[in-house]
């Protein structure tokens, strides 16, 4: 077997599909008004639903302080807290994936700096789950139970320490099992594809080791 | 040699057109176009962050995608097609790339050029992948 036989059978494959695959100028300048359908293009579009989202949630919120119904108040304002501190948090995601553009240096480069990106992305998804959402729950949790309080006709500082310990417990229970779940959702987010890079940089760095 | 499917192909084929469209501009004539078209295609294709599908050996092509509706003149030509796409399906993203450039007849510094290694250690991986491909196409090519 010699390999010019494998470029004989290759080149006139190739022809035949260049032949097939042949596409007009309509064609290309339908594909070019389309969506882009790589994971990163509909990541972006879910990033765009979810800002969408939080804003609604800030818009009843400010919705809630302006009628003045003191009851729902400190909810509107703990909720405000969460959207402003999500709101950071998105676009710096924003900014940091779309740094993940297609580059148009060689190969080795645009693995170094996709692989580089995406690990600091990851980091900042990873760190912002953890803070944000065991914070949200822990708020969330004092609200509820200021509500019962309230209703029983007492306040925070009048419940006995047994209560405060079941709440710190199921604080901590929440947070470490929020925790959990964020690192395993990165993981399965981007961990698979991340390692894939990672591996192929590898191979490429073979050739400058020494 | 790097989708599946047909979806999947004509998804890659339609991104690669859309990267090379955005990134025209930066093109600064600084190689043959054709180099830096082959470097957004590949790119594209290796690191352009497509949603992974839980399949058992993932980056292996199903034996659907072997199935081009074209059929070579030769029979034989068309068997041996076969087997070559198999072979190229058991090597690595990078040396999948490496040896579809070097069947298209690019040379080691156009090689090196778009993958970003020195044109001597493209020869030490084609050498390296042609003993594989021998290896996995000595039976079928008699």
């Amino acid at each position: 077997m010699e390999f010019d036989e494998l470029k004989t059978i290759w080149q006139s494959h190739t022809a035949t599909l260049v032949e097939i695959g042949h596409r007009s100028a309509a064609d290309i300048g339908h594909m070019l008004r389309q969506r882009s359908r790589t994971a990163l293009s509909k990541i972006n579009r879910s990033i765009g639903i979810e800002i969408g989202i939080l804003l609604a949630f800030a818009l009843l919120s400010v919705w809630q302080l302006v009628r003045q119904e003191s009851s729902l108040d400190l909810l509107a304002i703990i909720m405000l807290c969460f959207v402003g501190a999500s709101m950071i948090f998105y676009s710096w995601k924003y900014r940091r994936l779309n740094r993940i553009s297609i580059e148009t240096s060689n190969l080795k480069e645009a693995l170094s700096r996709t692989t580089m990106t995406m690990a600091g992305y990851m980091k900042l998804y990873s760190y912002a789950g953890m803070i944000l959402v065991p914070a949200m729950g822990a708020a969330g949790v004092l609200y509820g139970v200021h509500v019962a309080a309230q209703d029983n006709g007492k306040t925070l500082s009048e419940l006995p320490m047994s209560a405060w310990g079941i709440i710190v417990l199921v604080m901590s229970i929440y947070a470490g099992l929020s925790i959990l779940f964020t690192k395993w959702y990165v993981r399965k987010l981007y961990g698979v594809h991340y390692d894939e890079l990672k591996a192929c940089l590898e191979e490429l760095q073979e050739s400058t080791m020494p | 040699m790097y989708c599946n499917q047909d979806e999947e192909r004509r998804d890659l084929f339609q991104d690669i057109v859309l990267q090379l469209w955005r990134a025209y501009e930066s093109f600064k004539g600084e190689s043959k176009i054709s180099t830096w078209m082959y470097r957004v295609a590949l790119n594209t294709a290796i690191s352009g962050f497509r949603k992974q599908k839980r399949k058992p050996e993932q980056s292996r092509l199903s034996d659907r995608a072997y199935e081009v509706p074209i059929v070579l003149p030769d029979p034989d030509m068309e068997e041996k097609r076969t087997f070559l796409y198999k072979a190229i399906d058991q090597l690595s993203e990078v040396e999948k790339g490496i040896v579809m450039l070097h069947l298209e007849d690019h040379s080691y510094e156009e090689i090196a050029e778009i993958i970003g290694i020195t044109p001597n250690y493209v020869g030490v991986k084609l050498n390296r992948i042609k003993q594989r491909l021998k290896k996995i196409l000595q039976p079928h090519f008699v």
